[in-house]
């Protein structure tokens, strides 16, 4: 069983543990834990899974308290189906970049575990295929 | 997402080049609200990272901390210092906001992140864990002044909801006390540090009240609560030693036996933050004991037995000198240290540890007596072979000062008719 994300469980709250919205209603959450159970392949996986969706269905006060001690959603929110440009800024130099731009954000390396990062060897940024493919589609 | 040609490119390089090489992609509202998420997801890393002392990952939500500081606009510098690597101003930063001056959404996020990181740190690290959550303690506090917040927030999560569900999201502060109190409580017994840890951030909760910005009244409510808790954590603590005791005297165990179960009050003692109930605890079991070996041949025993007591004692001391809240034990005290004064193993030593005692209990009946007693010895010892007329001076003062404290004593009166003798003129020296 993994969660989508694998923050270090410091509080063990299910919202976190399970990647849920605090602000889900019991439906969504039953949702949510379906798909998490039929990914699961254990028993003993299987009955922490429904331990979690006890704790937030039974008793709507429970899901409050577990509410309360998860982050709250305070990002931006990502709009869907905008796609208005945004005016072009100067030109970034490769130069510019510096190491911390290399790395991968956390959700994402975690995501990747202990994998060998892709090699980059002879490559250039202009020869990348995937802008080469967005820059070619903008021209066209 | 399946890409149609791979890249061998970071994501991260991707999405930074992408706002700015005009002529590559086209930029749209949805890319830069995706950029700016994962950029501060990447930033609450570095923050939480460089403050755990270890790589952690939080949950994507964290980032929304750092979404607010950017969208308040006081911290441009900070973000920009962090998003080059160094995450150092970024932490001082979280550390410096007065929580005050900050709107509910962030208290409740700084309050989750301050307990994570209190949680992630090793026990190890006991100062900079026990911040972090008198920090997370003083943010809930803080954000229970928010009601208009509380109570949107659990109609979000409720759908609708009722006063009562309104009383559980404000009252969430207490329920972080009473968590600290229950995982303290659960650890007591056995002395675990962690849960030490957890005494120590009861204990720091006057500070989180000043932290918080609360009236007096306020944090007065807080601190009983947080006192509550811990005394029952402290009785939690000394309970398996007062049991083992009653079970040694039980079966007549000998006085070494039943020292040696008494001597765990000094770990119980540092367990519950020198918390005043276990000197008092220290005081009330060791007496009967100390009279014990007082009274049995080589009473020597005792120094023994009341040297691992002596911090806690002298502790009690000092709060009894400086609060008179406690001057209910400073006779049982007083008593107790002028076993351990007794056994000094100088003279001088013996009468300076019996003045500290009656500074503690001056009208302490043993103590002023034994006290006497020392000074007669010291005058006597003066008043030896050929007194010089300053030893002579020496002696008397000490007679007089040992007629103030017990006059009818013999070995003051004695004391007295040797110094006449002296001073009548048979034997004095220069």
């Amino acid at each position: 069983m993994t969660a989508p994300t694998k923050p270090d469980d410091a509080s063990g709250n299910p919202f976190e543990r399970f990647d849920l919205d605090p602000r889900s209603g019991p439906s969504q959450i039953t949702a949510r834990f379906r798909e998490l159970m039929d990914e699961t392949r254990t028993e003993e996986e299987k009955a922490i899974l429904r331990a979690a969706w006890e704790e937030l269905t039974l008793h709507p006060r429970d899901r409050l308290r577990a509410a309360l001690s998860t982050y709250p959603e305070t990002r931006e929110e990502i709009p869907l189906g905008v796609d208005d440009e945004l005016p072009h800024a100067a030109p970034l130099r490769v130069e510019d970049l510096d190491l911390a731009d290399l790395l991968a954000p956390p959700t994402v390396a975690s995501a990747l575990g202990n994998a060998p990062p892709p090699s980059t060897e002879g490559e250039t940024l202009a020869n990348d295929p995937v802008l080469a493919s967005i820059v070619s589609g903008q021209k066209s | 997402m399946d890409l149609p040609v791979k890249s061998r490119w970071p994501f991260r390089v991707i999405h930074r080049q992408n706002p700015s090489v005009s002529s590559a992609s086209s930029w749209s509202v949805r890319d830069e609200a995706l950029f700016w998420r994962v950029t501060d997801e990447e930033l609450v890393h570095r923050v939480a990272s460089l403050h755990v002392g270890r790589s952690v990952v939080l949950h994507p939500r964290a980032a929304g901390m750092i979404a607010l500081l950017r969208r308040a606009g006081t911290a441009k510098d900070v973000l920009d210092i962090a998003s080059r690597g160094n995450a150092e101003p970024l932490l001082r930063r979280l550390f410096d906001d007065k929580l005050a001056a900050l709107a509910p959404g962030e208290l409740h996020a700084r309050a989750i992140y301050f307990e994570h990181v209190a949680r992630m740190l090793p026990v190890a690290e006991e100062t900079r864990a026990v911040e972090a959550w008198m920090r997370a303690l003083a943010a809930w506090l803080a954000l229970q002044k928010e009601r208009a917040y509380l109570t949107t927030f659990a109609s979000d999560v409720l759908g609708k909801a009722t006063q009562e569900d309104i009383r559980v999201a404000v009252d969430h502060a207490w329920s972080v006390i009473a968590q600290l109190s229950e995982e303290a409580h659960a650890g007591a017994s056995t002395f675990d540090r962690a849960a030490r840890l957890r005494v120590l951030v009861l204990r720091s909760a006057s500070q989180a009240c000043a932290l918080a910005g609360l009236t007096e009244k306020e944090a007065l409510t807080v601190t009983n609560r947080a006192e509550t808790a811990l005394s029952d954590i402290t009785d939690e603590a000394l309970r398996p030693i007062a049991d083992a005791l009653e079970t040694a005297e039980a079966r007549n165990a000998d006085t070494a036996e039943r020292g040696r179960i008494l001597h765990r009050v000094a770990a119980a003692w540092y367990f519950c933050a020198f918390d005043p109930i276990a000197e008092q605890f220290a005081v009330d079991r060791a007496t009967p004991i100390a009279w014990e070996i007082y009274r049995a041949p080589g009473n020597q025993k005792n120094r023994a037995f009341l040297e691992p007591l002596m911090p806690l004692y002298d502790s009690l001391a000092r709060r009894i000198a400086s609060d008179p809240l406690h001057f209910a034990y400073a006779a049982r005290c007083a008593e107790i240290m002028l076993f351990y004064a007794e056994l000094e193993p100088t003279l001088d030593q013996q009468i300076r540890g019996v003045e500290h005692i009656l500074l503690i209990c001056p009208t302490h009946s043993n103590g002023r007596l034994v006290l006497a007693q020392y000074l007669c010895t010291k005058a006597l010892r003066a008043l030896t072979g050929i007194p010089s007329v300053a030893n002579i001076r020496d002696a008397e003062a000490l007679i007089t000062r040992a007629e103030g404290l017990y006059p009818e004593q013999k070995s003051v009166t004695n004391a007295r008719a040797r110094l006449e003798e002296v001073k009548g003129g048979k034997v004095i020296g220069r």
